[in-house]
């Protein structure tokens, strides 16, 4: 408490009406939820003996109650950004598990001139498999693409075409 | 004596591993134009940028210019199916890929206005 040894006017308690009420804004925009609120808010009192016949003045701080809606706004704008960046991680993360499989697949098409390397892709063997295993890989790729079974002419005679290569049968030179 | 003989022996020993090492990237190098590892690199810069041609795709899902989509659609399944489980993967592969080729160009066709 503050007590003023001057008599007490009306402009003079204007001015500390103003003057606390800014303090209070003030200190709750910056300390909101802060218990020191209480502590920073000023109490004007008038004294007794200089006016007997005026009553005791008090002002309460008005900004107190500014601190929760404050508060529970803040709270609910964190919340709010907080869905929006979960929504957009699972968003993101659907996106990405399905790229992936996109993307496995060997891209284009066929080589101009089959290499041995695509013999062996074709066929889903090595490139230096025995031939007990190539022939094995050919008739179930072929039994796969078979133009009598509704399979593509074009394919069953790249999958020819990369046995008779990865054999040595084909127009490479070299055997292995 | 015996630190002299030691140099000695490293320096002979540095040189042999040196000449080995080269003869064999030589010979890696040579390895690699015969089995067409090279040759399909080049061929995958130069086709980076480009995709499956209509004609080639096609070929592989062996429909013809006048096949309806719904066609296309069963061929592609019957076949993604039958090499997903006997076939290979790089089959696999050239079958979505000649699908999505395609269906881009039936797509750009049902824009146009123009029936396939």
């Amino acid at each position: 408490e503050t007590d003023l040894a001057p008599p007490p006017t009306f402009p003079f308690l204007l001015s500390c009406a103003a003057r606390t009420r800014i303090a209070l804004s003030t200190a709750a925009l910056f300390h909101s939820g802060s218990p020191r609120v209480a502590c920073l808010a000023p109490t004007v009192s008038v004294s007794p003996e200089s006016s007997p016949l005026r009553p005791r003045i008090q002002l309460s701080p008005v900004g107190v109650d500014m601190a929760t809606p404050l508060v529970a706004g803040l709270s609910v704008a964190a919340a709010a950004m907080g869905s929006r960046y979960m929504l957009q991680a699972w968003q993101a993360f659907r996106t990405r598990a399905a790229m992936p499989r996109v993307r496995r697949f060997y891209p284009g098409g066929f080589e101009r001139e089959m290499t041995r390397r695509e013999a062996a892709l074709i066929l889903g063997v090595r490139e230096r498999a025995a031939f007990d295993k190539i022939k094995e890989a050919h008739k179930r790729v072929m039994v796969a693409n078979h133009p009598d079974a509704g399979g593509s002419h074009y394919i069953a005679s790249k999958i020819n075409e990369a046995k008779d290569m990865l054999m040595g049968k084909g127009k490479s030179g070299s055997m292995f | 004596m015996a630190g002299k003989l030691i140099a000695n022996l490293i320096v002979m020993g540095s040189g042999i591993i040196g000449r080995a090492m080269l003869q064999a990237y030589r010979k890696a190098l040579d390895n690699a134009n015969k089995t067409g590892v090279a040759h399909e690199t080049i061929n995958n810069i130069r086709r980076a940028s480009k995709t499956m041609t209509e004609q080639e795709a096609r070929q592989i899902l062996g429909v013809s210019e006048q096949s309806t989509w719904e066609e296309i659609a069963q061929r592609y399944d019957n076949l993604f199916e039958r090499n997903a489980k006997s076939g290979s993967f790089y089959l696999q592969s050239k079958v979505h890929r000649a699908k999505e080729c395609l269906e881009n160009v039936y797509q750009k066709n049902k824009q146009d206005g123009t029936p396939p």
